[in-house]
């Protein structure tokens, strides 16, 4: 892919990579001090980067052969890009599949590459910055159920291949959960693989250990039960976790419990189900004056219900609204409340919002439920990274050309409108601005959290994305990038900007990005 | 969706137990009351036992005149199935049997047959035993659990039809038959004549299919097991399991009239197997009648006996006759011969026609549910300065149920609501051995289920409570000593209640697909419920 006949049989005068061409769409990532373009016709991702205002440093890293999958680490620090390698390898020096690690600061750099046996076609990264798991086989005899754990911490180490049992289901979703009390040991983390009939966790602490595999239990249809979400919670009584079934009234709760005297597992894992009263789209853990509670959402009755993990006896608490989503925010408040918890709740299908209040007074599972009657469906709620604006939330909205930036503490809403629907939003890593696009557009717009000031800005050419990074400088810089394809042959431009008092007069523009590096 | 079962073969236990009919299984799968497992406190094999109890719905009993009959309200209370540290679980549609471990909460699966229904709990000195009928393969399947938690099954031929079980004091024999009562709509050509006798000893199990009497109501064992009786409407069968193979030996008419239907007899039957005795609705007699020899002997009482309770030992049996309000205490088998020996007693001040005999047949508690009555009578029998001395409490509701404490000091009295109450149902605990107030508590859904902590100090006790209209549903776990009261609503309809006393632990079993179960910490209060019994021993490590 990517090298044209003519560079294969190439006339001589240079060489064939000059003739490489990734085609659109460009895949690209914004970094915490650079942007990742990947470019697969020459297994490298250029490292757009600026040094100081109106610069920009367009580092190429070579990664492997085959380019599958690009996913940045979750602070945005880290760029992992997983390749096929050779496939089929037909000689010794045929490249195998690979993992590179690559520093996303403003000198972007190679920090490590882990070579892999397989060729496997899916990433999951740890939020916590210590694993990655790259899975999802897609050779002509795939083991499906392999997993390669690959320790981010130890650059030097070999990835270490498991595979977890199978009672006919694969791998769909893994959820890496924070450290867990467990009644035999010290606290571990683990790894939760959900496949489209059973839950295994993985103990992260030692993968040498069999996995715990939960057969889920039939709908009431009697199709086969599968997960939809999982719910983690830990606290001084232990462990818990709960599965959402799809299209299934039951929900699944877990418990890391005691096991049998002499018995050195870390864990025995008990199994409950209770019934929610109806299909939920959504379950957190929640604390309540009356203690943990697992709250799972039924829209189709517009009602919450509260199982105590304990007893699994519900409590029903009713909505003034179909809502379907719920964010726990208690820990973005100024004033958070002493042992209980706030949830947002929000819906894509219905407007308005509502804040849940779980404290508990007499004769009420909760304290309250205010609900605030917006104008939009809320489709996201974008959390603000860094702590001067945690308090914020973006309210984005499916279709409709507004959004809502929600002040938790206030309890305020305030609409920003734009003149077409199908932005795009951005927050900047340090949490202080959003940058609103429409993709192939000229246009796009800051707005600055700190006194909801929205500034548009118009480039001369179509843009991509936007992407605010740090500068070397200490200031940060606003790239917006461009792409175009012209018979076949695809052009990489950028222009930057001082994203801090962002100016169309005082930008610059970079082209032939693609050829940064080649000899 | 797998449908769970739990024990629910268990039905009259608690006759057993606060009847006092020792040793005498009174209805199906009454493992527990004779075997002392299911029963708990009455049960001969100590630690290991387990409580009982079951739904308040319709009651047998006797009357007389144009009064109601009293309601044997206890006699229907269903009984789970629990042997030491396990609660055992029945999926008739799986072919499991699932053992909850009540200290680890750890559930695990056996094999039975096609369809395990009823399920019994078997007295075994070196693990822990249960045995389920399967109702569509015909057979039973008999579970044993060792010392180092090993399990092993070994499956039996029954008898087609076979719905309740009655297993000896020992664990050695187990009877399978028929509960007429059990099948819907059962043609009178259909006699349940059938019964199998299983005998469990390791490495001898054998069953053998013998017939009875027309209809049994109820089988019991002898002192020594060497005999076992079947209840049936012309009479006792008379089974005799010594020897190269059980067999029945006769059939014992209760009255003179044998041809006349005997199913309105109320039988009784000593432990020694010696005697049953007989009350018959309307009568005034208390009918002896020798199981060896079948001689018969009537022992007139005052007025006709409304209700006939035996101590746990055989020794004696408590009499009440409503119209006079009079209790008599027979001496077996004394009163036969030595009628000046008869014991009574009238209350002052209150209508009885039942009697709840405590398991030591110290105190006999007095009340009537045939009319409505907030009088409840207090007897002590035990001898002494207080021999016969009678408390009459006004418990401030009317009384359905009495069931005394295993160690006779305190008892639970379940109630109906009073005129002007808002109150689904009542009940009250008493002191039994002391002048105390009854607390009385108005449940939001009626009392459905006791169940009292075994052994010779009854600290605690459940019960259920479940408005199936209102969807309320909660156990209370009440602190005897104390009468402290706590209260936990359940998420499902419980269906019966029972005590765990080698984990000091209470459990309700509740109605859902899966299997629900509640533990309850006597010692810590602690609340956990396991739902999905079979989901939970899918856990693959």
């Amino acid at each position: 892919m990517g090298l044209t006949l003519g560079a294969l049989t190439g006339c001589g005068d240079r060489p064939a990579r000059w003739d490489a061409s990734t085609r659109l769409p460009i895949e690209s990532v914004g970094l915490s001090g650079a942007v990742a373009v990947a470019d697969p016709a020459l297994d490298r991702v250029m490292m757009l980067s600026a040094s100081s205002e109106l610069s920009l440093a367009n580092t190429p890293l070579r990664v492997g052969k085959n380019i599958v999958a690009i996913e940045p680490s979750l602070d945005r620090s880290t760029l992992f890009v997983l390749s096929r390698g050779v496939q089929p390898r037909l000689h010794p020096d045929d490249e195998h599949p690979s993992l590179t690690v690559i520093d996303g600061g403003v000198q972007p750099k190679v920090t490590a590459r882990y070579s892999l046996t397989d060729p496997l076609q899916g990433i999951a990264l740890d939020p916590e910055g210590q694993w990655a798991v790259v899975h999802d086989a897609g050779g002509l005899v795939v083991n499906p159920n392999e997993l390669i754990f690959v320790n981010l911490q130890d650059p030097s180490s070999t990835p270490v291949s498991k595979t977890v049992r199978s009672f006919g289901g694969r791998p769909e979703r893994l959820t890496f959960t924070s450290e867990l009390t467990v009644p035999n040991g010290p606290p571990r983390r683990l790894l939760i693989v959900e496949t489209e009939r059973d839950v295994s966790l993985i103990d992260l602490s030692d993968l040498t250990r069999d996995e715990v595999t939960v057969l889920l239990p039939k709908t009431p249809s009697g199709a086969t039960g599968a997960p939809a979400e999982v719910a983690v919670h830990d606290g001084a009584a232990g462990a818990r976790i709960a599965v959402r079934l799809e299209n299934d009234p039951n929900v699944v709760l877990l418990e890391l419990g005691q096991p049998p005297a002499g018995d050195a597992r870390p864990f025995k894992l008990l199994v409950n189900v209770a019934d929610v009263g109806g299909v939920p789209s959504s379950i957190a853990f929640v604390q309540t004056d009356g203690g943990l509670r697992l709250a799972a959402l039924v829209p189709t009755a517009s009602r919450a219900t509260l199982i105590d993990p304990s007893s699994s006896f519900p409590e029903t608490v009713r909505f003034p609204r179909p809502f379907s989503r719920l964010t726990r925010v208690t820990g973005d408040l100024a004033a958070q409340p002493a042992g209980s918890d706030v949830a947002l709740l929000w819906s894509p299908s219905t407007a308005g919002i509502a804040f849940w209040s779980l404290g508990k007074t007499s004769g009420t599972p909760y304290r309250s439920v205010d609900h605030y009657d917006i104008g939009i469906a809320v489709a996201q709620v974008t959390d603000i990274p860094g702590e001067q604006n945690a308090h914020l939330k973006l309210l984005e909205s499916a279709k409709g050309a507004e959004f809502y930036v929600l002040d938790l503490n206030q309890r305020q809403s305030f609409p920003m409108l734009t003149q077409a629907s199908g932005f795009s939003l951005s927050v900047s890593p340090d949490g202080e601005r959003v940058w609103a696009l429409r993709s192939g557009t000229r246009s796009f717009a800051r707005i600055l959290l700190s006194t909801l000031h929205p500034t548009s800005l118009d480039v001369e050419r179509d843009v991509l994305a936007v992407y605010d990074v740090a500068r070397r400088d200490q200031g940060r810089a606003v790239i917006a990038l461009h792409a175009s394809e012209q018979a076949g042959e695809t052009s990489l431009g950028a222009t930057v900007l001082d994203a801090l008092e962002p100016d169309t007069a005082r930008s610059r523009f970079f082209s032939g990005l693609w050829l940064g590096g080649l000899p | 969706m797998s449908r769970w079962r739990l024990g629910l073969g268990g039905l009259g236990v608690t006759l057993a137990l606060w009847s006092s009919h020792c040793g005498y299984s009174d209805d199906a799968s009454d493992s527990s009351g004779s075997a002392g497992l299911g029963g708990g406190w009455a049960g001969t094999s100590g630690a290991a036992g387990t409580g009982g109890s079951g739904v308040a719905d319709s009651g047998v009993g006797g009357g007389a005149g144009a009064t109601a009959p009293e309601r044997e309200l206890e006699s229907s209370f269903l009984s789970p199935i629990a042997t030491g540290k396990y609660v055992w679980a029945a999926n008739p549609e799986s072919g499991r049997v699932a053992l909850v471990d009540a200290v680890s909460y750890e559930v695990r699966l056996a094999e039975a047959g096609d369809g395990p229904t009823y399920l019994a709990a078997v007295p075994d000195p070196d693990g822990n035993a249960a045995i389920v009928l399967n109702a569509r393969s015909h057979d039973a399947t008999l579970f044993r659990v060792d010392a180092s938690g090993a399990l092993t099954q070994l499956t039996l031929e029954t008898h087609r039809g076979a719905n309740a079980w009655a297993i000896s004091p020992s664990g050695r024999w187990a009877i399978a038959w028929t509960d007429a009562r059990r099948v819907e709509r059962a043609d009178p050509t259909d006699g349940f004549q059938d019964i199998t006798v299983l005998e469990l000893t390791p490495e001898r199990e054998r069953s053998r299919i013998l017939s009875v009497g027309y209809r049994p109501s109820s089988i019991a064992f002898a002192e020594g097991e060497r005999r076992a009786f079947a209840v049936t409407e012309p009479g006792v069968s008379v089974l005799e399991l010594e020897g190269a193979a059980p067999r029945v030996s006769e059939l014992v008419a209760l009255s003179d009239a044998p041809l006349v239907d005997t199913a309105s007899y109320d039988v009784s039957i000593t432990p020694s197997g010696a005697w049953a005795l007989v009350r018959q609705d309307g009568s005034r007699d208390v009918g002896f009648v020798s199981l060896e020899t079948g001689a018969r002997v009537a022992v007139p009482l005052s007025g006709s006996v409304t209700d006939l309770d035996l101590s746990a030992d055989g020794a004696r049996a408590v009499a009440v006759v409503r119209e006079r309000s009079e209790v008599f205490v027979l001496p077996v088998p004394e009163a036969t011969t030595a009628p000046e020996r008869i014991e009574s007693v009238r209350l002052q001040d209150a209508t009885v026609g039942s009697v709840a005999l405590s398991y030591d047949s110290s105190v006999a508690l007095l009340y009537t549910n045939a009319v409505e009555s907030d009088r409840l009578g207090i007897v002590t029998l035990s001898s002494g300065p207080e021999h016969l001395a009678q408390r009459v409490v006004a418990m401030r509701a009317p009384v359905s149920a009495v069931f005394p404490a295993p160690d006779a000091r305190h008892a639970i009295v379940l109630q109906g609501v009073p005129s002007g109450s808002a109150k689904a149902g009542a009940f009250s605990v008493l002191s039994t051995a002391q002048a105390l107030s009854p607390k009385l508590v108005g449940t939001d859904a009626p009392p459905q289920a006791v169940a009292f902590q075994p052994g010779a100090l009854s600290e605690h006790a459940l019960i259920t409570v479940r408005g199936d209209a209102r969807r309320q549903y909660g156990v209370y776990h009440v602190w005897l000593g104390a009468q402290q009261v706590d209260y936990e609503p359940l998420a499902s309809p419980p269906l019966a209640a029972g005590v765990v006393a080698a984990a000091n632990k209470g459990y309700v079993v509740q109605l859902h697909p899966e299997g629900r179960i509640t533990f309850i910490g006597f010692d810590t209060g602690e609340v956990r419920t396991l739902t999905g019994f079979e989901l939970g021993a899918k856990v693959v490590e």
